[in-house]
């Protein structure tokens, strides 16, 4: 049997414990949380959140939002029959723009590859060890140093 | 407001059991009556589920639950309370709230409940937490060391430890009436 368990005493404990009658509740509870429900009944419908109106206002307002916001894409595309064309110049300035970064991304990619190449595999691998040992090292003497200085000062104080 | 007054009658029938599951796991009145209070605003949100249903004090407890264990993981430093680095030896150093004394222990005015209930209370929280998930919920130790992000070996021991400690008490207790009663004749 392991040490922490001792089945005479969990039943005894058991039995005491089941034994022990609820607590009365402070009189304050009911009143308060009435209080707090009658005052958010009070609330204006367009003071509580929009899950909380009622349904028929949620159903109108979204309806509403959908009209509003066709309306205006309808009217944008009606008073303005350039704005595609518009919309195509900005696009294509931003893909002027894009295609330089994006060539000299290219080439900067390039270069390093090249530069990869050149190095031995072994050496990649052995510089990807170090690195991640030097990690594991700080990860270590942080570790140790909250356990030996933090913690075990704290457990002397309690 | 109909609903309300259902609501009223439903909040009477069970604010004793719901405070006093708040109350054990945190060991604090004022916390307990706070989260009792979110418990019966959340069940009033879903009145219209619970008002019949036949588990409706599982689905109470298990809220006060939860939001107890929120409540301690969050306004308690975490670490201090599940951490594994804990000795657990501390359940006499407990320095109790001066504010949070202890309700009126129900109808039954029984020295040795009250002394146990007292005993409870003042167990640390890692201690106390999980015998109070076991015995008042029906939790197995590891469904409470999977709610409290512990091991099932920490769990056990500190469930131990807590019994060690009520078993104590009332020992305590039975030995001072033994004497009291020698002085006494």
């Amino acid at each position: 049997m392991s040490e922490n368990q001792d089945p005479e005493l969990e039943e005894l404990i058991a039995r005491k414990l089941r034994d022990l009658p609820d607590q009365i509740a402070p009189a304050s509870l009911a009143s308060s949380v009435l209080a707090t429900l009658r005052a958010r009944q009070a609330a204006p419908w367009w003071r509580r959140s929009w899950f909380q109106w009622p349904a028929s206002l949620r159903f109108a307002s979204a309806g509403l939002a959908f009209a509003i916001s066709t309306l205006l894409l309808w009217t944008a595309w009606s008073y303005w029959p350039d704005a595609a064309a518009r919309y195509d110049s900005v696009a294509q300035s931003g893909t002027t723009w894009l295609a330089t970064w994006r060539n000299w991304f290219n080439g900067a990619s390039l270069q390093a590859r090249t530069y990869l190449d050149t190095v031995p595999t072994s050496f990649l691998f052995a510089a990807i060890g170090v690195v991640a040992a030097c990690y594991l090292m700080c990860i270590g003497l942080g570790t140790a140093f909250v356990r030996y200085f933090i913690f075990s000062k704290q457990t002397l104080r309690s | 407001m109909p609903e309300l007054e259902q609501f009223e009658t439903f909040m009477l029938n069970y604010q004793n059991m719901v405070f006093t599951h708040a109350f054990r796991l945190l060991g604090n009145p004022a916390e307990a009556s706070d989260v009792s209070q979110t418990v019966f605003l959340k069940a009033y949100e879903r009145f219209a589920e619970l008002a019949d249903s036949p588990t409706v004090g599982g689905w109470l407890k298990r809220v006060a639950t939860n939001l107890c264990l929120n409540h301690l993981q969050r306004y308690r430093a975490r670490w201090r309370l599940f951490s594994e680095m804990t000795t657990g030896d501390d359940e006499d150093d407990r320095q109790p709230d001066p504010a949070a004394e202890a309700p009126s222990p129900g109808t039954l005015g029984d020295d040795e409940k009250r002394l146990l209930e007292e005993a409870l209370r003042r167990l640390p929280d890692s201690q106390r937490v999980p015998l109070v998930l076991h015995h008042f919920e029906d939790l197995s130790c590891e469904q409470i060391a999977a709610e409290l992000n512990v091991s099932v070996g920490k769990v056990k021991t500190d469930m131990h430890r807590g019994r060690l400690a009520l078993r104590r008490k009332l020992l305590r207790n039975e030995a001072g009436e033994l004497s009291a009663l020698r002085t006494g004749a």
